[in-house]
């Protein structure tokens, strides 16, 4: 039986568990490439992590805006989608597809074109409202624009996923408990309140549960979209321990930096799995 | 309290037709059963009197209106259904009181209804409850309380025992007729079972292919079906049928197949000289056929080699090979014994044989 696990076994041992220690190792020593001496210094690098301003007011505020805003608005987005797809339209099929191509397309691609479209000079988005008499915008110069567009990017990115889902849970909800709602006289709003969202609620949990943990190692679209800038304004998690391990090329704060991190995420996972646990309980 | 009114009411998924031309005429506080095999479209007529299906021809009334336009919630109508179509992550309470807040009907009329229905159906200790805490049982109670509430002008039953265990089903058969009698209020009721037909339904509707076949007392239907399906459909086992061929014989009229030759009773000999065709079919339910001989000779008597029993503790149903027709008898004293592959005879209760036109398989009366 043993035999049996142990190439997938081997796998993770190779690629996953060694890795691990040897990140753990680096993080408690001074190891970068301009040091090849790998000195010992203890928690040096978490105590410098965790006083380092940008990282607590800015890089953690920021991946859990980033986390909170993306699912919510995907979430919002993504229902809203498969509710309109549940119901038979003519081109249905064709609305279904063209709405799952974002899903195909690779976060980097998205991020590039996303960024291309707001363009100063260029893009045609920032042209088009400057066309409609809008005023300008520094869509990736200023913080808080180039924040929405990373959001606005990952939105449009995840809010294909969230409708495939929820659709396919629309379409295997039983039909009676509706035909029930129509006779007890219960309006759209309210069937949609009172019996389709708590019918929806375990999927949509699950959903919003996988979502956060992706969502808290979000790197590509921001890097691509702002690199954290300006100014590491809108640096969020991964970025930060990206940069200190390979711009900065201090792996051992950055391998301490990833540590943070899987901690924290440990923490944020156990409380939103008791949080579901919960709402599972309530809504069955 | 109200009386329906189908009129001519027929419904079709595009060019394809489910229910023909059915006419109805339900009394104030009746209770009609429709029975029917599966796809006989019984569901569908019961769901255009919801309103859960569009009617496709003819009218349907409730009252004094003619709702066939009017959405579910306006044609004061309550439904259970099969699978108790409860709202899963409500209590029981907010199960029967959802209807009434849609309504807003205020809190203390709701607290008032919902007592009044948990008293009936014995569901007061489950209020707190959730659906998925309850048995099959009491969730279709709670389906019932949901009805109740409300005081609907009529109650709509879409197979509400299919899915409950033989032993539930009778139990919940009896509490259904208990129900009529304390909330009376007109009801259809839709089964695919001919003893809920035949227990729960002042009339009972056998319908077949979307056409109805016959409307009767459940006495009736069963002591007077007027074709062959209706006869097949009610009673279990099922009647007995043999082609034969009628004959004269020594100034009688005889209903003669291989094996077989019986003496067609008098109050029937005038039906049949009347009709053309001298092979009809011949139909007799299991319980009228007896094993041995009778105390006088009626004319009805057969042999038959045993091909199978079935032992019910309560009585003896028997299987005997006739005319080429497996022929069952039921009510057979449990304790007879006999051995299979022997020959037995049989005869016929002469007052209750039936006979059918063997094309249009319509009763022959």
């Amino acid at each position: 039986m043993l035999l049996l696990v142990a190439p997938a076994a081997l796998v993770l041992v190779c690629f996953q568990i060694i890795p691990i220690f040897i990140g753990m190792n680096a993080s408690f020593r001074d190891w970068s490439l301009v040091n090849p001496a790998k000195t010992w210094i203890g928690l040096k690098h978490y105590r410098d992590v965790l006083s380092d301003p940008v990282f607590l007011y800015t890089v953690l505020p920021n991946t859990f805006m980033l986390m909170v805003s993306s699912v919510v608005l995907s979430l919002a987005s993504g229902l809203g989608l498969a509710l309109l797809l549940n119901k038979p339209f003519f081109g249905r099929p064709v609305v279904r597809t063209v709405i799952l191509l974002p899903l195909t397309v690779a976060p980097v691609i998205t991020a590039t074109m996303i960024r291309w479209s707001f363009n100063d000079q260029f893009g045609v988005i920032t042209n088009l409202l400057s066309v409609l008499g809008f005023p300008e915008i520094g869509w990736l110069s200023d913080k808080w624009p180039s924040f929405s567009l990373i959001i606005l990017t990952d939105v449009w990115i995840w809010a294909p996923w969230f409708t495939i889902i929820i659709l396919a849970a629309l379409q295997g909800l039983p039909r009676e408990p509706f035909e029930a709602a129509q006779i007890d006289a219960s309006g759209k709003w309210r069937t949609f309140t009172h019996i389709t969202l708590p019918m929806l609620k375990p999927v949509i949990i699950v959903c919003v549960l996988i979502r956060s943990i992706d969502a808290f190692r979000t790197f590509d679209q921001v890097w691509i979209l702002t690199g954290g800038g300006p100014a590491r304004e809108t640096e969020v998690f991964s970025v930060y321990a990206y940069v200190e391990a390979f711009v900065h090329l201090d792996y051992g704060k950055g391998a301490a930096a990833a540590g943070l991190g899987a901690l924290i995420m440990l923490v944020v996972g156990i409380g939103l799995y008791k949080l579901v646990n919960r709402l599972m309980e309530v809504s069955r | 309290m109200a009386e329906v009114i189908l009129k001519s009411v027929g419904k079709a998924y595009g060019s394809h037709p489910v229910v023909h031309d059915v006419s109805l005429t339900i009394a104030d506080n009746e209770f009609v059963v429709l029975v029917g095999p599966s796809g006989c479209g019984k569901s569908t007529t019961l769901r255009m009197v919801a309103g859960l299906e569009s009617i496709s021809s003819g009218t349907i009334q409730i009252g004094n209106k003619v709702v066939n336009d009017l959405p579910p919630k306006d044609r004061d109508i309550a439904m259970v259904f099969q699978n108790y179509a409860l709202y899963q992550h409500m209590t029981v309470y907010d199960n029967l009181a959802f209807g009434l807040r849609n309504r807003r009907v205020d809190e203390a009329t709701i607290k008032k209804e919902v007592e009044h229905a948990t008293n009936i159906l014995g569901l007061a200790p489950l209020l707190s409850r959730k659906p998925f805490q309850l048995s099959g049982g009491q969730q279709q109670r709670v389906a019932l309380g949901r009805c109740i509430v409300r005081h609907p002008q009529v109650f709509l039953f879409d197979e509400p025992l299919s899915n409950l265990d033989a032993k539930l089903r009778a139990q919940m058969r009896i509490e259904l007729k208990a129900l009529r009698e304390r909330v009376a209020t007109t009801s259809i009721y839709v089964t695919h079972d001919q003893v809920e037909a035949m227990t729960l339904g002042d009339r009972v509707v056998v319908m077949k292919d979307g056409y109805i076949q016959q409307v009767g007392t459940p006495l009736d239907i069963y002591n007077r079906p007027k074709n062959r399906f209706v006869a097949s459909f009610m009673g279990s086992p099922a009647m007995n049928f043999i082609n034969v061929d009628l004959i004269e014989e020594g100034g009688r009229t005889r209903a003669v197949a291989k094996d077989l030759s019986i003496a067609v009773p008098e109050r029937q000999v005038a039906s049949l000289s009347g009709h053309g065709n001298r092979s009809v079919i011949l139909g007799i339910r299991p319980e009228h056929i007896h094993l041995g001989a009778p105390a006088e000779d009626l004319g009805t008597t057969f042999r038959g080699e045993l091909t199978v029993t079935e032992q019910l503790g309560s009585e003896l149903v028997v299987g005997t090979k006739v005319a080429d027709t497996l022929i069952m008898a039921s009510r057979i004293a449990p304790e007879t014994e006999l051995k299979l592959h022997e020959h037995a005879p049989f005869w016929v209760d002469p007052k209750a044989i039936h006979f059918f036109d063997s094309k249009t398989e319509a009763a022959i009366r």
